[in-house]
């Protein structure tokens, strides 16, 4: 039994050590917004964040994750169910189109976000988000959700600064 | 729908009637029916595509996937318009209806198919909401406005709900031809917004085929012949039952399933499982053979002339005549939806459910009647959003997995999910092919001759296996080719050996004094079907490098030879102006880098492109597109933007990408070795559409076609090379020696 710590949740999974922690995410704890794509770290669907770490889910065993915060896309909901401000500006820039890397999208490039204060260059978004791939080619949508993200956090830092 | 309607339909004639069917025809559930279902459901159903609630809520069954081209919110709009109310009122469902008549979803046809069915159907409810409020208030018809999800009257009085009016509104005549809104009067239509899907798809509760959750699922792994095609011969699996989870290990026509509770545990177990193939379907193929094969054939005759202007020879031979001659080559590719395929079934005596993101319901349905001989109506098929499609998902393949698999484990649900490798390696692909063009320029430099002769495999090959489900046995296989290419709305040439294929070639608006489109077909078992643009990926490049060279080596303007070529056609020639007003074309621009252009005709749409690429560090890179499109009326300005700038993404991914066999298997097997566009290679787009008010055409695929072609002329103004071999970064690297000259950045 592994005891993973899910979106402030422990779960207790019954797998072995080197399977990876995607399957535990979909088939064990039954959350299915995190995505297979590629299964060797190539695409980014599965990206989930481990400790605040933006990490691919297919190739991190789950043996390594016991005892660390695990969050999923599910996990950035705010409490009361409504969406997380950067799932919010997914939505109203229309970045979706099939949605299926869409997850892996959000968490790398909230990961990003939130590590660089806000302070989000073209050659951040460039060189973090290159790691996940999207076939329905939304990516000019994603670098100006990204930059509309980066803005509203730098603005709720400064607020939390002044208080 | 009985066979022997769906061939009544077919009779009719063209592809275009065959998807409009459903315009009138299939929104014909009678009056006796709507009171049925109200008594039976409290529903109020006027039609086939919209359902209203005795809460309110409205429902509408689409006919059409969404597989990311926006779709479900088009559809929405366009209900949501007619009916008077917000797009948030309306739930939109994908399900699979035989009232539907064939339902596939492909060809960037959708818009121009239900543009009118969807308006009509939420106008009839509309109408006869009306007629029921003009009933019970005792009021004329005239004096009652649908406004805001609810029945008003002029004189102000209390307005009634659609929730309040259903009751009576199924007992009214249903109108025969309601009217539509006129265009003045769209409050949706044409205007951006949010997308319906927009919100789940940002919080991961979308659910794609891979999600769907059913109780005592089993999930199957599958172990498959290293050449595609190879059955088991010899099976060793007694570890792998041992290993926690794991329920069985079966063997059937297309592989060894790996049966557990869970996908992880039939993965995990499979390494235990020791396979002996037999023969696969492509034993010893080599691409490299095939190319070098069809290169020699374009040399020689062809083996059919598709089209034929005027008399190319004769003029060739002439002494006033220079002969202009380029040779091109391109690979197969995978589709590469980021959802692998997958798919669940159910098979339980004679009755089947399958749970499927599938962008044809109808394909799945007859493929299961005619591979399981079990009758439609025992056939359920429920559909799931489709994360890619491409065409790859109008293939069955993955449904043949399933439902033989499941056949072996009569009563248990079997989740068929593929690896990445699996995706990629077992087809299906767009063909791999060679060109060989040959212009004629006069003494002027004027275009006088083109001769095309094109060796690709026939796109629809096995369309007895792929699409045969839909017909029956006794239809020679020559009219299902007929038939299915009808269906798939690419009809409008009788030749057809050769029509499909050719693509922009075959159907190009030049006006060449002389042209020669010969083809010559490639036999060979590798499965290939449509693959976004279908054979206007490659034919739009040949002909839109080949146009831009023999214009330049007359000494002439390639826009000025193109717009002169088109003179005929309005549309051309407007895309063609807007795109250079709005891109920089004739203007200097830094060493290195170049400008070139393109233009095409897909689905009935036009679209222009001005490119600007350079090589940095022996790699092409693209650096601006400006992309200019008429597809008539707009439903969804920002729908449109997306499919614009996704459908560029995807052409440039084909910078890269390529699907290579040697000695029968296939050498990419991930994104490690099929290079898909990134974020830090994707261009900045500019993506504008040209007002019109001529009905939608298609969207999903028409700015793919000319993006290589404008990045090779780009790259020839910037090097003085041109690249005639896809994938273009390919023919970069491996192109004659020569001094170039560099970008800095």
């Amino acid at each position: 039994m592994i005891t993973l710590k899910v979106n402030g949740k422990e779960h207790q999974v019954n797998m072995p050590e080197d399977v990876p922690l995607l399957w535990a995410i979909r088939e064990e704890i039954g959350l299915t917004g995190t995505k297979f794509g590629c299964g060797k770290s190539l695409c980014g669907a599965c990206t989930v964040h481990i400790d605040g770490q933006a990490r691919r889910s297919c190739v991190t065993p789950v043996g390594m994750v016991s005892n660390r915060e695990v969050t999923t896309i599910e996990g950035i909901v705010e409490d009361d169910g409504t969406p997380h401000m950067i799932q919010q500006i997914w939505a109203e820039e229309n970045v979706a189109q099939c949605g299926y890397c869409q997850s892996g999208q959000i968490m790398s490039a909230l990961a990003l976000i939130v590590h660089q204060k806000g302070e989000v260059t073209d050659t951040d978004i460039d060189a973090v988000m290159s790691a996940n791939l999207c076939r329905c080619g939304t990516y000019p949508r994603i670098r100006r959700a990204i930059q509309r993200t980066a803005v509203w956090m730098q603005s709720q830092l400064e607020t939390s600064d002044e208080t | 729908m009985k066979r022997r309607q769906f061939l009544q339909i077919l009779g009719v004639g063209s592809g275009t009637l065959l998807l409009g069917a459903n315009a009138t025809g299939c929104l014909g559930v009678t009056p006796h029916n709507i009171e049925d279902i109200f008594e039976q459901k409290g529903i109020f159903e006027p039609n086939v595509f919209l359902s209203i609630h005795e809460d309110g809520q409205i429902v509408l069954a689409m006919n059409k996937s969404e597989m990311g081209q926006g779709v479900m919110m088009s559809s929405v709009t366009l209900a949501a318009e007619e009916l008077e109310v917000s797009r948030s009122q309306i739930e939109a469902v994908q399900v699979h209806k035989s009232a539907f008549g064939l339902q596939m979803t492909g060809g960037s046809t959708s818009m121009a198919s239900i543009f009118i069915p969807i308006r009509k159907a939420a106008a009839t409810a509309r109408e006869m909401l009306k007629m029921a409020a003009a009933e019970k208030w005792g009021v004329p018809l005239a004096s009652c406005i649908a406004k805001e999800g609810a029945i008003h009257h002029s004189d102000g009085r209390h307005p009634l709900s659609y929730a309040e009016l259903s009751a009576m509104a199924v007992q009214q005549p249903v109108p025969k031809d309601p009217p539509l809104k006129s265009s003045k009067d769209f409050r949706l239509i044409g205007t951006p917004g949010q997308r319906v899907d927009a919100l789940d798809k940002s919080t991961g509760r979308a659910v794609f085929g891979t999600d769907v959750q059913i109780d005592n699922k089993v999930c199957a792994y599958i172990l498959r012949s290293p050449v595609m095609g190879g059955q088991a011969v010899n099976i060793s699996f007694e570890p792998a039952l041992k290993e926690p989870g794991v329920l069985d290990v079966v063997s059937y026509e297309r592989g060894v399933a790996i049966l557990a509770n869970k996908f992880w545990q039939a993965k995990r177990a499979a390494k235990l499982v020791e396979v002996e193939w037999g023969e696969g379907q492509v034993e010893g193929f080599n691409t490299s053979d095939l190319a070098t094969a069809a290169r020699a054939k374009t040399m020689e005759k062809g083996d059919f002339t598709i089209k034929e202007i005027g008399n190319t020879e004769k003029v060739l031979k002439s002494d006033a005549v220079t002969s202009v001659e380029l040779n091109y080559a391109y690979p197969y590719l995978s589709h590469a939806p980021m959802e692998p395929q997958n798919c669940t079934a159910l098979v339980d005596g004679d009755y089947v459910k399958i749970w499927v993101p599938t962008q044809s319901p109808t394909v799945c349905l007859g493929f299961i009647e005619n591979r399981l001989g079990i009758p439609p109506e025992n056939i359920e098929i429920e559909m799931t959003l489709l994360g890619g499609g491409f065409g790859r998902r109008s293939c069955v393949d993955f449904v043949q997995d399933a439902i033989q698999i499941a056949r072996k484990r009569p009563g248990v649900p079997i989740q068929v999910q593929w690896t990445r490798e699996e995706d990629m390696s077992l087809g299906y692909y767009r063909p791999q092919g060679a060109c060989r063009m040959v212009g004629g320029l006069d003494d002027t430099g004027k275009i006088v001759s083109v001769h095309s002769h094109l060796v690709s495999q026939l796109l629809f090959p096995d369309i007895g296996e792929q699409f045969g489900g839909l017909f029956p046995k006794v239809i020679p296989e020559k009219m299902r080719r007929k038939i299915a290419y009808a269906a798939t709305g690419y009809l409008s040439n009788t030749s057809l050996m050769g029509f499909i294929e050719g693509g922009d070639i075959a159907t190009c608006k030049y006006s060449f004094p002389n042209f020669r489109y010969d083809f010559s077909p490639i036999h060979i078992n590798v499965p290939v079907t449509a693959w976004r643009s279908v054979a206007h990926s490659y034919s739009t490049f040949i002909m839109e490098t080949f146009i831009d060279h023999l214009a330049l080596e007359g000494g002439q303007d390639p826009l000025s030879v193109r717009k002169q070529l088109l003179s005929e056609h309005p549309r051309y020639l407007s895309v063609l102006d807007a795109v250079v007003e709005h891109s920089q074309w004739g203007e200097p621009i830094e060493k290195g880098w170049g400008r070139g252009i393109a233009v095409s005709e897909f689905a009935r749409s036009i679209v222009a492109q001005v490119v600007e690429a350079g090589i940095v560090d022996d790699e092409i890179v693209v650096r601006h597109v400006t992309c200019v499109v008429d597809c008539g009326l707009v439903i969804n300005p920002d729908v449109v933007k997306a499919q614009m700038e996704g459908a560029i993404i995807y052409g440039l991914s084909m910078m890269r990408e390529k699907i290579e066999f040697v000695d029968g298997v296939v050498q990419q097997r991930n994104f490690d070795s099929f290079p898909a566009l990134r974020m830090h290679q994707t261009p900045t787009i500019d993506a504008i559409i040209l007002p019109s008010e001529n009905d939608p055409t298609g969207i999903g695929e028409i700015c793919l076609p000319p993006v290589n072609a404008a990045v090779s002329n780009a790259l020839y103004a910037s090097t003085g090379i041109r690249l005639t071999t896809m994938p273009l970064q390919d023919a970069w690297v491996n192109r004659p020696p020569q001094n170039i000259e560099e970008v800095s950045l």
